[in-house]
């Protein structure tokens, strides 16, 4: 296995990595500031590409244009959802937003297989590489890789450079804190929790031009954002980010010079490392996760 | 705890448990289906009590005996939802239709035929409860087989115990017809066997060695076993292979290990998704060989649809395809686009042929006994529109092969049997983008 | 007859019942109930460390599919006998449950929950990977034979089993330190008790159940492959029923589960395509509106004690042993759980 093919495989780890840190992202935000894992993150990706296929099948929409639709489309959902049920469990034992979120996968899951059947759709955009110094740099990764960072920069800029962002962060450092100073804990959370679907349903819309999607696909995506955040740090998103590119190199680079399978379970295995050796992530904050 | 709970407790145990009992009790036998050919009997799951159930058996069984105006039932369990849903609804659709046209024509031992269909969603343990339901509930007087190899597996022990004639249409792992079992019958060609015409073609031309990448289910998994024997035999080289797990999507660095392996063929032993997604990333690293087959997959409308040029000189395996000179086909295609109100595929043509050899082995044996539908089957040699069908003891298919197909400017053609090819067959394939 | 009689006794009743079943009920029926206990069985295994511990294991089918590939290689491959096979599942999944448990269980809340969901998924994959010894997606051909009988009455068996198991946990001083570890664990390690060791134990005794089901289920259905033993169904079920009649209780997962196959049952023959919707709203509504499930409804209502009986039998139990004379007891948490 030769070491010839190492900058394409490179290249291919980075671009993954680069989208499945979107979806990581959003999951870590929401954590970050409501203390609640959504275990439907997977199915708001599924969701984005969908709606994207369908646009694209029925009305002839470019991905590209669906991916804002979708985006903005997430925002409101996920204030929804917030609104109407993640609110109820937020202060309550973790167990019950973990529940409450599981069955809520299921629903959409149902649902996805209700509306679209189990038929994995896809969206044939821009083919074909860009080659350069030897490497193929296929023109519809590269492009869902520059949205993806796009996405995550506008994030980081908010969360940073705004005052509504700066207040999400405090609500993220001691709600209670946060509320003592003023600000509406209980709009902030729908803030960051909408802001996290969006990043999910826009993630999807990328996908659904790279690979397949199907009803399904969700649970294989939550698992590989798992492990990213908890790589990465909960509540980070720089963490996001260089952990969803490091999943992504681990992948292939396991697919390559071990066996598909092996490159399937890096994402288990990192997690299970991180798990166990500092669950704090690489750059999350000390969290109270051991016993 | 106190007297009052004590009572309560024990009546709530033995409520659930008649619940439980009489929630599956079905609806006596007057009770009429709600759709001609599709049946979901309605559950109560309060009300019908097991004195009903045990004397809808009884009656059940004298009517039969009397009567001849009683329709005759055939039931299947299919995977309506879950992993397989897509598919099984184009079976039960060819059910349906060959059941419409037996009815029409004066049914079957001239009397009316009941389709009787549940959803096993795909998994095994529901497959064989239903079957189980089909055969002791429901009393119905044929089976058809369910559709994936799992739920097959499962219910073709109950086939043995009840002595009921199994066509299994869609199963095509080899190992289930190895097992022992003499109930159950194969429609379609082995897995192993799914690429001869590819590896036909190879020797043609003089080629030795292809790669094989296949999901890590079933079929894949028998035809990998399949492609290692043949390829012994033909004197040829696997000099890659690998089975990837269910669900993946990023076969980038897969096809950089078979790029490197140089073969003269890429074999992929896929669905249409993966199929999809293969070619998509061949294309974009710049992996191709002189042969590239991706079995079913390739071989759907759908991949050419998704894939769009990349699809041009790709070769597919298939069972069956519309333009075959079957006897009946024209007929079928145009029925089922009738009813169905789009195309049909190889399982809708499969799982029609498979229903049709029932039916055929029920007029010639003139009889419902399962003994003797079963050595009909055994003895009969035919063609169907899905082509030759002949089984040996262990109920595998040895008349059927596969056909190969190749795309051609957005067409398909049968490039395999040579006999019956619609066009001759491309190798070697230009360079992405030059075709 | 006083109280306990009167319990015995019914629970004896039921047991009479489900043992006479299968010589009047039908083929269908028996499998129907067959399935019920496996679930329930399953249940009341999850119910064992999540349900009391508060510690949400998403991932326990991984004991499950341990122990159907150990029948299917043990029986298929090497010849052995089924019931030897199914035991060793259980014992193999006990086994492998020790260390994993004194990995992951370091792990709160959430971390838990997911660690134990990869655990799941990385087993599965093994599964496929492993192919020398489960023959990956070709899956394995167990049995030919339909064995029903026999099943019926080892899940029968098995769930007498793990619910006597459970009553005991439920009234003994080491249910209630589980309770506690749920509530409060850093409060409950203050006091003294040796949360470690009390959530193992729980966690083992959870995964030989799963273990010998998942055996059993091997011999039942004949063939298993990765997708189909480690499916999602499992574990969705087990989280469901337990949840619908209530974690962290005796009869919780034998209620919860009763009527959720029973619902299940009607449902699904008229509406095949809505059942996994239908499931995920009723995991939602459970988890917004009767949290503590069915049996906390009832308990509500008088059918069944409240729990400060058992707590104040065992208080009153220990307190007697203080007032005998010092059998010094080293954790504080006797006098403090009361």
């Amino acid at each position: 296995m030769g070491v010839e093919q190492l900058p394409q495989i490179l290249v291919n780890g980075l671009l993954l990595g680069g989208l499945y840190a979107l979806i990581a992202a959003g999951l870590s935000l929401v954590f970050g500031v409501m203390r609640v894992i959504n275990f439907a993150h997977g199915e708001f990706v599924m969701l984005g590409g969908m709606v994207t296929y369908w646009l694209f099948v029925l009305y002839d929409v470019n991905p590209l244009v669906s991916f804002f639709v979708v985006l903005v489309g997430g925002l409101l959902l996920g204030a929804l959802v917030q609104a109407l049920l993640i609110r109820r469990v937020v202060d309550a034992p973790p167990m019950m937003s973990l529940l409450l979120t599981f069955g809520m996968s299921f629903f959409l899951i149902g649902l996805g297989l209700f509306l679209w059947e189990n038929i994995s759709r896809s969206v044939p955009a821009y083919g074909g590489s860009w080659r350069a110094l030897g490497v193929a740099f296929p023109r519809m990764r590269m492009i869902a890789f520059g949205m993806s960072a796009l996405v995550i920069g506008a994030v980081f800029a908010f969360l940073r450079r705004t005052r509504l962002g700066k207040a999400v962060r405090a609500t993220a450092q001691h709600a209670e804190v946060a509320m003592t100073c003023g600000i509406d804990v209980a709009r902030m959370r729908v803030i960051a929790f909408a802001m996290g679907i969006g990043m999910a349903t826009s993630a999807g819309a990328l996908l659904v031009t790279i690979s397949a999607i199907d009803p399904q696909v969700g649970g294989l995506y939550i698992l590989k954002a798992f492990a990213i955040v908890i790589l990465g740090g909960l509540g980070s998103l720089a963490g996001a980010l260089v952990g969803g590119l490091i999943l992504g190199l681990t992948e292939v680079l396991g697919t390559f010079y071990v066996s598909s399978a092996v490159g399937q379970a890096s994402a288990y295995l990192v997690l299970l490392i991180v798990l166990i050796l500092r669950p704090g992530g690489l750059m999350g904050t000390a969290e109270k996760v051991r016993a | 705890m106190n007297a009052t709970a004590i009572r309560g407790f024990v009546l709530l145990a033995l409520t659930a448990l008649l619940l439980a009992a009489c929630g599956t009790a079905s609806p006596p036998a007057g009770a009429p289906p709600d759709e001609a050919g599709e049946e979901t009997p309605e559950e109560t799951a309060e009300g019908s009590t097991e004195e009903t159930a045990e004397g809808t058996a009884e009656e059940t069984a004298e009517g039969t005996a009397a009567s001849d105006e009683s329709p005759i039932k055939i039931g299947a369990s299919l995977s309506l939802s879950g992993d397989y849903a897509r598919i099984a609804v184009d079976q039960r659709e060819a059910y349906e239709l060959y059941v419409a046209q037996v009815n029409e024509n004066g049914g079957l031992l001239g009397r009316q035929v009941e389709l009787v269909v549940y959803d096993d969603q795909s998994t095994p343990e529901t497959g064989t409860r239903l079957y189980e339901r089909l055969i002791t509930e429901d009393q119905v007087d044929l089976i058809m087989g369910p559709y994936s190899s799992a739920v097959s597996g499962a219910m073709m022990p109950i086939a043995e115990r009840y002595e009921m004639v199994n066509i299994a249409p869609m199963a095509s792992s080899d190992e289930l017809f190895q097992q022992g079992f003499t109930w159950s019958f194969q429609v379609i060609t082995p897995a192993s066997l799914y690429l001869e015409g590819a590896l036909e073609i190879m020797e043609e031309e003089g080629y030795t060695t292809f790669a094989y990448i296949g999901e890590d289910t079933a079929f894949p998994a028998a035809l990998m076993d399949g492609l290692g024997q043949e390829a012994e035999a033909r004197g040829l080289e696997m000099v890659f292979n690998q089975l990837y797990p269910k669900g993946t999507t990023d076969f980038t660095s897969m096809l950089a290990q078979v790029g490197a392996a140089q073969p003269d063929a890429i074999f992929g032993g896929t669905y249409v998704e993966d199929a999809v997604a293969i070619t998509r990333q061949m294309q974009e690293q710049g992996v191709i060989a002189d042969i590239v087959a991706l079995t079913v997959g390739a071989a759907e409308n759908e991949y050419a649809e998704s894939v769009g040029d990349a699809a041009q000189h790709i070769m597919g395996a298939s069972h069956w395809e519309p333009q075959l000179e079957t006897p009946g086909n024209p007929e079928f295609i145009a029925a089922y686009q009738e009813k169905a109100g789009r195309d049909p595929g190889y399982h809708a043509a499969g799982s029609y042929a498979g229903i049709s050899i029932l039916g055929m082995a029920v007029e010639a044996c003139q009889c419902l006994d399962q003994e003797d539908i079963r050595e009909e089957i055994i003895n009969l040699e035919t063609e169907t529109i899905f082509g030759p069908f002949d089984v040996d003891e262990t109920g595998a298919q040895v008349g059927k092969t596969g056909v190969m197909v190749q795309w051609f400017d957005g067409q398909k053609e049968i490039t395999w049997p040579f006999d019956i090819a619609t066009a001759e067959y491309l190798t070697p394939l230009a360079g992405w983008g030059e075709r | 007859m006083n109280r306990r009689g009167v319990n015995v006794t019914a629970g004896v009743a039921v047991v009479g019942v489900m043992v006479a079943a299968p010589l009047v009920l039908s083929g269908y029926q028996i499998v129907f109930v067959l399935l019920t206990l496996l679930y329930i069985g399953m249940a009341y295994s999850w119910n064992l460390i999540s349900g009391y511990t508060g510690y949400l294991s998403f991932g326990h089918v991984a004991f499950f599919g341990i122990g159907a590939y150990t029948v299917g290689v043990l029986v298929a491959t090497h010849g052995w006998p089924w019931p030897v096979a199914v035991l060793t599942g259980g014992v193999l999944a006990a086994v492998v449950a020790v260390p994993l448990g004194w990995i992951m269980l370091r792990l709160r809340g959430p971390y838990f929950a997911i660690g134990m969901l990869a655990v799941a998924e990385g087993t599965r994959l093994l599964a496929s990977v492993w192919r020398g010894v489960t023959r990956g997606g070709l899956g394995i051909f167990v049995t030919t034979t339909y064995n029903v009988v026999p099943v019926y009455y080892s899940l029968l068996g098995l769930v007498v089993v793990v619910m006597t198991l459970t009553y005991w946990v439920d009234n003994s001083r080491f249910g209630l330190r589980l309770l506690s570890i749920r509530e409060d664990e850093d409060a409950a390690e203050v006091l003294g008790i040796d949360t470690t060791r009390r959530k193992l134990t729980a966690f083992v005794m959870s995964a030989a159940f799963p273990g010998m089901i998942g055996g059993l289920y091997a011999w039942y259905i004949g063939y298993i492959d990765p997708g189909s033993v480690f499916a999602l169904s499992f574990s969705l079920n087990m989280v469901l029923m337990t949840l619908l009649g209530g974690a962290g209780t005796f009869l919780g997962p034998l209620i919860g589960g009763a009527s959720f196959a029973v619902v299940l049952e009607s449902l699904w023959a008229r509406f095949p395509a809505y059942h996994l919707m239908v499931t995920g709203v009723a995991i939602m509504a459970i988890v917004l509106f009767i949290p503590n499930g069915i049996v906390a409804v009832l308990r509500r209502f008088g059918l069944i004690s409240r729990r400060r009986q058992f707590a104040s039998r065992v208080v009153r139990r220990s307190q007697r042993r203080t007032d005998e004379g010092p059998a010094p007891t080293t954790e504080k948490s006797d006098v403090a759980a009361g």
